[in-house]
């Protein structure tokens, strides 16, 4: 079973973290049939900000994300999160990760995958921290329901109280988002950032949708195919919380249009 | 909740069948089959196990008890011997390997080798039982507990936790409805272990019974013990089944495309690999074999070891006798075997293709034959030797039967894999019922076929080489019965060894043609 750790800091009591790369390539495969999913990645994401990652399926965006939660090892170049591996910080139970999928286990109710999560971060029980993010989501009343009859979006929230469990400064989300419908999506988008907003975390976003990127975020990332590379970096400078006036607002339509065109989304000139 | 009516009108109909088929039976049985001492009516059976009720009861405790315990311990075994191997994935290629030679054991010659080591009493039939289910639990928990999605895995190692935490908090508990199906086979497979244990000398049970009554050509005394042991092994299938939804584990969790091991690139490598591999194993088996025997101290006389066989067969002066006269014995053998093999096979597929055709049979015959399928039938062989005499015709029955009632509820369950889209499109077309069947049906059934096909060699074995142990008086099982009785256990030491290399030797074969065949119309199966 996964032992306690006594002797570490309350992750709560700890400042959101810096987190640098290198240099930072990845290559899948070898010879022929290798794959450069990653290259040459310079980033710093400051602490307490949030970072949205947009561009094109199988840019390495996802690739980059699961490099910085410690699940692949960067073939040349660096990662470190507030100085330290990414490795070493996530056996700490210092960071978090929301994946596309939601993964919760099937036959675990909501609480107890929620709960699960301290498990594995090795942090105590807490049933009224859980009790406590579960109706942050809106999950009252559903606690004691398995996956299978939470509706997608549910799951999805599920995933994200779960994510918030161990109180980890450093959130990772792998287009959390990713399964649900656009109207839930939307909502979601607006709601669940003041969850984590509230409590000072480093974010890191994964995401296609480019409006969505905009809505979290306080800078977009634009990675491009091909080389699998940053091709834009831009600041996003609207005002918290972010609400559904701001979709429509000229700013918010201008940054849109800014990172579409990083993107490559402009209109053909007329021949 | 409305309460569901106790009855729904399919499941009527599957009990007027019923009713109509033992009332023919009866009928046909008093009227065409009076006097040839073949076939007991119904009632006649009856009346014999309620008149020999005792005595029924207390082989019955006996050869249940037996199989309980083989029935643990066999698949204690297996469930240990699968975490081992997903744990430590190197070992994997050569713990399979054991276990398939294990597996191909010829089940009844190795009763009366494990008769003289372990003497009188319950030794060989629960160590029979519990070889006959060790393989079909061990294989698919291996298949169940690396059948997780790689998303679960992240979520453990986001954490930084490592494979044991993956193995308790996601594996263990993402296998378990693998490993309930695989104990709901296995509960009707150790009965038929302890039954053959008891054929092959023991003192008292359901298999000594058998015996008894048909070599006393007692037929109602045989039906009545056959109906007996299928019973018992229909109650012992339904009974895990309940068990396994009683605990509610749910489905297992789905997997678009199976996690491929890749083979090595190196071309000197594969070759390594494929030639290494098989060497590897044989040795590792016949070092096992040699300190075993060695390790429990069993005397050269009765328990021989790899070197005195090799003498037997290939470097002693008579061994050119010895081997004319095994492999004339597995030559009788084979001739039946084969076409049984094939026979049941093709009929198990065919008649599985004809039901998908005509839904209305499938409704009434799928039941009945999930239910025939929990039947080992190889406790019916004395009756099936009653029944088709003592030729060859008969044996290559009762092989074909053998293999045919797994291989048609396999398949069945393979055809029912197609997706539903598939066939949506397929309709949308109005394609007519045969197209379907070939275009649609038959590639998503190949799966469940080659997995039938592969299980069914050892079987076949099985069933030929108790057939002629019990009656035919031909073929390798007589030339074991002969040995096992004459103490020659040499010959006896060396039938077992060919039939399990034969055996062997028929999966490896299926096994190869199925990655064929299975590369081209369902690669997500192919692992490797």
């Amino acid at each position: 079973m996964t032992p306690k750790r006594s002797d570490q800091t309350p992750a709560a009591e700890t400042a959101p973290p810096k987190v640098e790369a290198w240099a930072v390539n990845k290559v899948f495969g070898q010879g022929e049939a290798a794959v450069q999913a990653v290259s040459d990645v310079e980033l710093t994401l400051e602490p307490g900000t949030t970072t949205a990652l947009v561009g094109p399926s199988g840019c390495g965006k996802s690739t980059l994300l699961r490099m910085i939660a410690g699940l692949e090892t960067p073939t040349s170049g660096a990662i470190r999160i507030g100085g330290e591996e990414p490795h070493v910080v996530a056996r700490g139970g210092k960071l978090s990760v929301a994946f596309q999928d939601p993964s919760l286990l099937p036959w675990r109710t909501a609480a107890s995958n929620v709960a699960l999560a301290r498990r594995l971060a090795g942090l105590p029980k807490d049933p009224e921290k859980v009790q406590k993010l579960l109706s942050l989501v809106g999950l009252d009343g559903f606690e004691n329901k398995r996956p299978a009859e939470l509706s997608g979006g549910m799951r999805q929230r599920c995933a994200i109280a779960r994510c918030l469990a161990t109180g980890a400064r450093l959130l990772l989300l792998d287009e959390p988002f990713g399964a649900v419908d656009e109207m839930t999506r939307r909502r979601l988008n607006l709601e669940l950032p003041r969850v984590w907003e509230g409590q000072g975390t480093t974010t890191l976003l994964v995401t296609h949708s480019v409006t969505e990127a905009v809505l979290l975020s306080d800078r977009v990332i634009v990675m491009s195919h091909r080389p699998a590379r940053i091709s834009a970096d831009i600041a996003i400078n609207v005002e918290r919380p972010r609400r559904a006036s701001h979709l429509t607002s000229p700013e918010f339509l201008a940054l849109v249009t800014q990172i579409n065109a990083a993107l490559g989304i402009v209109d053909e000139p007329a021949a | 909740m409305t309460k569901p009516p106790l009855f729904t009108a399919a499941q009527m109909r599957i009990y007027a069948w019923f009713a109509g088929l033992l009332l023919a039976w009866e009928l046909i049985a008093r009227l065409a089959f009076g006097d040839l001492y073949i076939l007991s009516p119904p009632t006649a059976i009856l009346l014999r196990i309620l008149e020999d009720f005792p005595l029924y009861c207390r082989a019955l405790g006996t050869t249940v008890l037996e199989a309980l315990i083989g029935f643990a311990l066999g698949n204690l075994a297996a469930i240990l011997l699968a975490i081992l191997v997903v744990a430590l994935p190197p070992i994997e290629r050569l713990a399979q390997a054991i276990a398939l030679v294990v597996f191909c054991l010829p089940l009844v010659a190795t009763g009366p080798v494990l008769r003289v080591i372990y003497g009188p009493g319950w030794g060989p039939q629960i160590t029979l039982a519990a070889l006959s289910v060790y393989y079909t639990t061990f294989v698919p928990l291996v298949v169940g507990l690396r059948a997780v999605p790689p998303n679960w895995l992240d979520l453990i190692a986001s954490y930084g936790r490592g494979r044991m935490t993956a193995m308790t908090v996601v594996r263990i508990r993402a296998s378990l409805p693998y490993l309930v199906a695989s104990l709901k086979i296995a509960a009707p497979a150790a009965f038929l272990g302890a039954i053959v244990g008891e054929f092959t000398g023991a003192d008292r049970g359901i298999g000594v019974l058998s015996i008894q009554a048909m070599r006393s050509l007692d037929v109602d005394g045989t039906w009545a013990l056959a109906t007996i042991a299928s019973a018992v092994a229909i109650i012992g299938y339904a009974l895990v089944g309940w068990g396994g939804r009683l605990l509610a584990i749910g489905a297992p969790p789905t997997l678009l495309v199976s996690p491929k091991a890749r083979a090595p690139q190196v071309l000197w490598k594969r070759i390594g690999i494929a030639i290494g591999a098989p060497m590897l194993s044989i040795a590792v088996v016949l070092l096992l074999w040699q300190v075993s025997m060695d390790a429990l101290d069993l005397s050269r006389f009765f328990a021989k070891r790899p070197g005195d066989i090799w003498t037997y067969l290939v470097t002693g002066g008579q061994a050119a006798a010895h081997r004319s006269e095994l492999f004339a014995a597995l030559g009788a053998t084979m001739i039946v075997t084969i076409p049984g093999y094939f026979a049941g096979l093709g009929l198990g597929a065919v008649l599985a293709a004809l039901f998908c055709l005509l839904p209305t049979v499938e409704k009434i015959a799928s039941p009945v034959a999930i239910a025939l399928r929990s039947i080992p039938i190889v406790v019916t062989a004395p009756l099936l030797v009653l029944a088709l005499g003592r030729g060859q015709l008969g044996m290559l029955v009762i092989v074909a039967v053998m293999i045919f009632f797994p291989t048609l509820v396999s398949c069945l369950h393979g055809l029912r894999q197609a997706p539903g889209q598939v066939i949506d499109y397929f309709n949308s077309f109005r394609a007519p019922p045969l197209t379907q069947l070939f275009l649609a049906r038959v590639p998503a059934m190949l799966p469940s076929l080659f997995a039938a096909a592969r299980m069914a060699v050892p079987m076949a074995v099985l069933a030929a080489t108790v057939a002629e142990w019990l009656a035919t008086g031909t073929g390798i099982g007589n030339l074991m019965a002969l040995t096992s009785s004459t103490s020659n256990y040499n010959m006896l030491w060396s039938c077992v060894a060919i039939l399990t290399l034969v055996s062997v030797t028929g999966y490896m074969l299926v096994a190869m043609l199925e990655r064929r065949v299975l590369s081209h119309f369902a690669p997500e199966q192919v692992i490797q």
